[in-house]
């Protein structure tokens, strides 16, 4: 495969930079189909034990460039060995390829190099490989300097080998909550127990002692609650982060070990006496436990656990010779897979602590704690309550008398599997699956406000959220008279999506009066009335539809939780009715959604 | 400075593309496959085999209407003793005539043949001694590739092409390195302007230019390449000398043992402005013996005015090239290389006004999400 120009005036683009020798060509690599090009760089480094001051590298470039990846690897010759920050596990890799495994992570998208601002990568041809290439210089500098991490930069666990960073199967919740609960814990080895979602993934439900009694047992939500758990293995939980020097994540038990003698802990020990509550057969694990910061030069944030997989575990047997079976099982171990120079089976594991999973979403914790209490599980509830579970609520009750049918999918966010169901449970179920923390019930009637559970519904909850755009909903919520005051909050669409209505108020009830002053000179105007009137039917049924398309649900559920959102940091000093109108050009296209002001 | 990248995408640009490759494969081999079944060629031709600039991975990429030429060499076993030239050439029209209609013509040494897409040029051979026969029959001597695409050529039994040589031990491959190659004596071409067959030595060529290019790490044939281009697009220059005397030329002069092209072709340069000066100075031409026949002045063609026009414009050159060479900025060195050798030598980043890349695009690359 020639190389296209693009690629070569990139190339030519390095010979602008100082110290920076083309020292092959491109060759062409099939098994990643990229372009190799070999650099010997002069980046000015004092003498050290890791980096020749002349060093080699490859360049792997892909065949969109200036699109596509540059991957940067130490070469075998005149390469380095060690494994640095910013940088996967430098082994030897596949013998068919001239550079090692220790992927240089050069991109401008991964650190900023202490920098606060984030610096991007331009694209054109001369430019991209040029600015990586600089980097990669900057980080050659930096790393025998020890100073590719400053104080102050998000903190990054050591790659260990054969694992993706944050990927895995195997996911832990752990936070800085549950810190103190390890704090507290003399222990340093016990047993961990898991079960097994249907994507496969292990999730840790408890840590145990190895006398059986439990030392920490995360919270989850009511589809984990109902699980089945097993033994998954060991828990070996260490003082400090295990890197050899420079930033290198063992690879073999005797590095361990040794980094464990380092941290005082008798490694050998605790694995000896752990030995015995392993559980016949494959799946056995040793999770590595230690505690890290949010930030480098930080406080310790929580406990991150790396797995190893153990090889199939033999069942005790009698052995002659040997009184105890274990005591020759533990021997072979150690003789064996558990030996100094045998290899560590990392694998990946996922922190599934609910900080963790709504990092992607800004803003902060305001949902955390919250209840709802949802009336009406329809279209517009279920795209509000769906956005509520993802930005971090846990717990609620969802009450609709309602069945799900087809004519319903078009709007709603249940599916073909859940037509013919009672919605609020079903929509219950679903938002149990949203997140390994819900823990969302439901009662498949119309509320009331009379019944006792709506009372203790409403008692339990601390937000109330009425999506039905039905007039006996509200009066129920109205004849509620609660002991601490809540968030009522109701939201509904006009017909043809022309406005949406987002009501809060604090207190002890429901303020109905107030919400109808607000609502109905809206509800009255000439163009609401217009569209009430000509509503769509169904083929040979007389009851109307209400028109509205499923991105106006979507999008007036998203304005409803940002308002949430912020009602939760500020309650509203008096009832509010926030009015947001549909805006359509002189051509009738869409071009946005503006507040109103009434009143 | 050498600017190694700039260089390799230079000669890329100035050496035929890939299309012109196919092409001139396509012409050859057919014209090739096509003298070896012709019925009233075959009590006549052994064997073909390929030479010249084409061979020799010395020629340039044609420009505008220009097509690249490929020249190829039929040895038959005609008795020089018997056959005069004429006849040896009158034997090859019924072939023309039936394949090559209108597209062919007589030269003095050779036939042309222009095709639409390719120029093909064949000479005819006498019987060869029984010692190069043998060598001329050989898969090495057929072989298409040219002196680039096989580094490793050698004349004898054991050398195949690189293709050939899957799930072969390293033993074999070496055998061909370290067994002798064929002696193998000149050629005779029927001249129709002499009227007598006239030695020609083309495997001695071949075998000349490829030890040339091992010794200058692989830079000679490029080095050529280059100063043809120089000879092409200097304006200045005199039409002669050109082609293989070129190739020959830089031959003299090309230094062994430098990696980089910018040093071979800068020294290769001032070589020749330094060495032949007193002559240019003088109007006189230097002699160059032919690689195979050593009794054969390749320049016995050159006036002394052409080749002091010649030397003029390579001293000037040279000059230039050692200014580009020792420039100690990346952006002035581009810059004088692409003065010297036109506009096929990349231009450096932003242009000539130079590269100032941005640390930072004013457009993020991850703006937006979905």
């Amino acid at each position: 495969m020639e190389p296209n120009e693009a690629v070569r005036a990139g190339r030519r683009a390095l010979e602008h930079i100082p110290g920076v020798k083309i020292s092959s060509d491109f060759k062409w690599e099939d098994r990643s189909s990229s372009w190799l090009l070999a650099l010997d760089i002069t980046p000015g480094i004092a003498v050290n034990p890791w980096i020749p001051q002349t060093v080699s590298v490859y360049l792997r470039i892909e065949i969109n460039y200036p699109f596509g990846d540059i991957r940067i690897f130490p070469a075998k010759d005149s390469g380095f060995t060690s494994t640095f920050e910013h940088q996967l596990f430098n082994d030897a890799g596949s013998d068919d390829v001239p550079y090692r495994n220790g992927e240089i992570c050069a991109s401008s998208e991964q650190w900023s190099m202490g920098t606060t601002s984030a610096n991007f990568e331009p694209y054109t041809a001369e430019e991209r490989l040029y600015s990586r290439v600089k980097r990669l210089c900057e980080w050659l500098v930096r790393a025998p300097n020890r100073n590719l991490v400053q104080q102050g930069d998000w903190f990054e666990i050591p790659h260990f080998p054969n694992t993706r960073a944050g990927r895995g199967h195997l996911a832990f919740i752990e936070s800085p909550a549950s810190l103190e609960i390890w704090a507290q814990s003399a222990k340093r080895i016990g047993i961990v127990r898991a079960t097994k979602l249907n994507s496969g993934v292990q999730l840790i439900t408890e840590f145990r002692n190895l006398n059986g009694s439990s030392v920490f047992t995360p919270s989850t939500g009511n589809l984990l609650n109902k699980s089945n758990s097993y033994d998954l293995g060991l828990w070996l939980l260490l003082s400090e982060v295990p890197t050899l020097e420079p930033y290198e994540a063992p690879s073999t038990w005797g590095q361990l070990y040794k980094i464990c003698s380092i941290q005082n802990i008798d490694a050998v020990g605790l694995l000896k006496s752990g030995y015995p509550r392993l559980v016949a057969g494959t799946n056995q694990h040793l999770l590595l436990g230690f505690p890290i910061p949010e930030r480098v030069g930080g406080e310790i944030n929580r406990i991150h656990w790396q797995p190893i997989e153990l090889p199939n575990i033999e069942k005790p047997r009698r052995v002659d010779g040997f009184r105890d079976p274990e005591v020759f099982h533990w021997r072979r171990a150690r003789e064996t897979w558990l030996s100094e120079s045998s290899k560590i089976n990392w694998k990946g594991s996922e922190n599934w602590s609910s900080d963790q999973l709504v990092l992607r979403a800004p803003g902060g914790d305001e949902f955390e704690n919250e209840v709802i209490l949802l009336i009406g599980a329809g279209a517009l509830g279920s795209a509000f309550v769906d956005l509520l579970a993802r930005s971090g609520i846990r717990r609620g009750v969802i009450f609709d008398g309602e069945f799900l049918e087809a004519g319903n999918l078009i709007r709603h966010e249940l599916t073909m599997n859940e037509i013919k169901q009672p919605k609020a449970s079903a929509l219950a179920s679903q938002l149990n699956i949203i997140s390994p923390f819900g823990q969302f019930d439901a009662i498949n009637q119309f509320f009331n406000g009379e019944s006792e559970q709506d009372e203790i519904s409403s008692s339990e909850a601390t937000l109330v959220i009425d999506c039905t755009g039905n007039i006996a909903a509200l009066n129920a919520i109205s004849k509620l008279n609660l002991e601490s005051s809540k968030l009522f909050v109701s939201l509904s669409i006009a017909p043809n999506a022309r406005y949406f209505f987002f009501f809060v108020s604090h207190g002890k009830s429901f303020p109905i009066d107030r919400y109808w002053q607000s609502i109905n000179p809206i509800l009255n105007s000439s163009e609401v009335i217009k569209d009430l009137t000509e509503l769509p039917r169904e083929t040979g049924c007389w009851d109307p539809r209400m028109p509205v398309s499923p991105e106006d649900v979507t999008a007036m559920a998203s304005i409803g939780v940002r308002l949430l959102r912020e009602y939760l940091l500020k309650s509203p000093e008096h009832p509010t009715l926030r009015v947001f109108e549909q805006q359509l050009t002189n051509d009738g296209a869409f071009s946005g959604y503006v507040e109103q002001k009434y009143g | 400075m050498k600017l190694s990248s700039y260089f390799n995408d230079f000669i890329v640009e100035i050496s035929l593309t890939e299309g012109q490759r196919d092409a001139a494969k396509t012409g050859h081999t057919t014209l090739r496959d096509r003298l070896m079944t012709d019925e009233s060629l075959k009590p006549v031709v052994i064997t073909t085999f390929l030479q010249g600039s084409y061979k020799r991975h010395t020629g340039i990429r044609p420009i505008g209407d220009e097509r690249s030429d490929v020249d190829i060499v039929v040895v038959t076993n005609l008795d020089k003793d018997v056959c005069v030239p004429e006849a040896a050439y009158d034997l090859f029209n019924p072939f023309l005539e039936k394949h090559y209609s209108g597209k062919y013509r007589r030269q003095g040494r050779s036939f042309g043949i222009t095709l639409s897409y390719v120029d093909l040029d064949f000479v005819i051979t006498s019987a060869p001694s029984e010692a190069t026969r043998e060598a001329l029959l050989s898969k090495s001597i057929g072989s298409n590739l040219t002196l680039e695409e096989a580094v490793d050529w050698r004349l004898n039994s054991d050398w195949i092409e690189p293709v050939s040589r899957r799930g072969l031990g390293a033993d074999f491959i070496r055998k061909a390195q370290d067994n002798p190659e064929w002696k193998t004596e000149p050629l005779l071409i029927p001249d129709r302007e002499l009227h007598s067959w006239q030695p020609t030595h083309p495997i001695a060529q071949l075998q000349w230019t490829r030890d040339k290019n091992r010794n200058t790490d692989g830079n000679f044939t490029k080095v050529v390449r280059i100063v043809k281009w120089l000879h092409r697009s200097d304006d200045s220059m005199p039409k002669h000398p050109k082609g293989y005397l070129i190739e020959h030329l830089v031959g003299e002069v090309c230094p062994d043992h430098f990696s980089s092209l910018a040093e071979s072709v800068t020294i290769s340069l001032e070589e020749i402005s330094e060495r032949y000066a007193g002559f240019a100075a003088e109007r006189k031409v230097p002699k160059m013996l032919d690689h195979g026949l050593p009794s054969q002045d390749v320049f016995s063609r050159i006036t002394g005015d052409e080749f002091k026009r010649f030397h003029s414009r390579i001293s000037l050159a040279a000059t230039q090239a050692r200014g580009a060479l020792d420039s100690d900025d990346a952006n002035e060195s581009a810059s004088r290389w692409r003065e010297l050798f036109g506009n096929k030598f990349p231009t450096p980043p932003g242009g000539t006004g130079g590269f100032t890349p941005r640390v930072a695009p004013t457009v993020p690359s991850k703006g937006t999400f979905a």
